[in-house]
């Protein structure tokens, strides 16, 4: 493993960055977002919820597909910054980006929904058969 | 020192609680044509949960996700949160903040400032 002491001190600048980030300190060093489109996985009795948060995506460029099991999601966030401006910050990650997820479970592949709305792609994946909770009468003699 | 001092109590002024965890928003910021424009990444904020002031030449970006979940859903994996976004920037003075314009548009707020006149580059004819 090669842990020199460059990136030792490299990822505790990450670290203090990320956590300046999530707890909000006040005007120190803020990280750049290194994770394009992060994801939530939910799970109901009858479907999975994947929510990927990307903020300005162009929604005609969203290709979302099912590969073996994972769900594949293909977008662009174009940067809003035209050419020839005085550049002040750019934290935003912007570009083309693939996200392949892991389902919690088998679901039924004619069964999945994409919406986007406020820069959120929502992806429901209705679940297998076999995969949704059953009710299993025990009869006690 | 007492400069320091200044400079923290002025922190303290723009700084709220919150109950919630908080986010700081990534923005790109860069000016054209006299125009200083703000682009904020508010993922999953609606406009109702939107709030954007200038008060005393601090800019505020003050926002709350709403992800519109069933009851039945339970998180099983995360690399983002849910919650409070909270952001704010000192205005330089060279700025109208009269004239300041706010949209928001599929998760990111665009706010454009423009240069206030006095502050704009005059070419001086020569007679």
């Amino acid at each position: 493993m090669n842990l020199n002491l460059f990136s030792m001190f490299r990822d505790l600048a990450d670290l203090k960055n990320e956590m300046n980030r999530v707890f909000g300190s006040f005007g120190s060093g803020w990280a750049r977002s290194e994770v394009k489109a992060p994801v939530n996985v939910y799970e109901s009795p009858e479907e999975y919820i994947v929510l990927m948060e990307a903020p300005g995506a162009d929604k005609s460029k969203f290709d979302v597909s099912l590969k073996s099991g994972n769900l594949v999601v293909k977008g662009e966030i174009p940067s809003l910054m035209p050419e020839k401006a005085d550049l002040h910050r750019s934290e935003r990650a912007c570009g083309e980006f693939v996200r392949s997820i892991e389902l919690p479970g088998k679901v039924d592949g004619s069964k999945v929904e994409a919406s986007f709305r406020n820069g959120l792609l929502e992806i429901r994946a209705v679940k297998a058969e076999e995969e949704k909770p059953k009710q299993v009468v025990v009869k006690v003699g | 020192m007492d400069a320091v001092k200044k400079k923290e109590a002025e922190k303290t002024e723009v700084e709220r609680t919150v109950d919630k965890p908080h986010f700081s928003p990534f923005v790109e910021i860069f000016e054209k044509d006299n125009v200083l424009r703000l682009a904020a990444e508010l993922p999953g904020v609606p406009k109702e949960n939107l709030e954007v002031t200038v008060d005393k030449g601090i800019l505020s970006i003050r926002g709350e996700s709403a992800l519109g979940l069933p009851d039945s859903a339970k998180q099983v994996y995360g690399e983002f949160g849910e919650g409070v976004f909270y952001r704010a920037f000192t205005l330089p003075e060279e700025y109208n903040s009269e004239r300041i314009e706010a949209r928001l548009d599929n998760g990111v707020l665009v706010v454009e400032i423009p240069k206030a006149e006095r502050a704009k580059r005059k070419k001086i004819s020569i007679q």
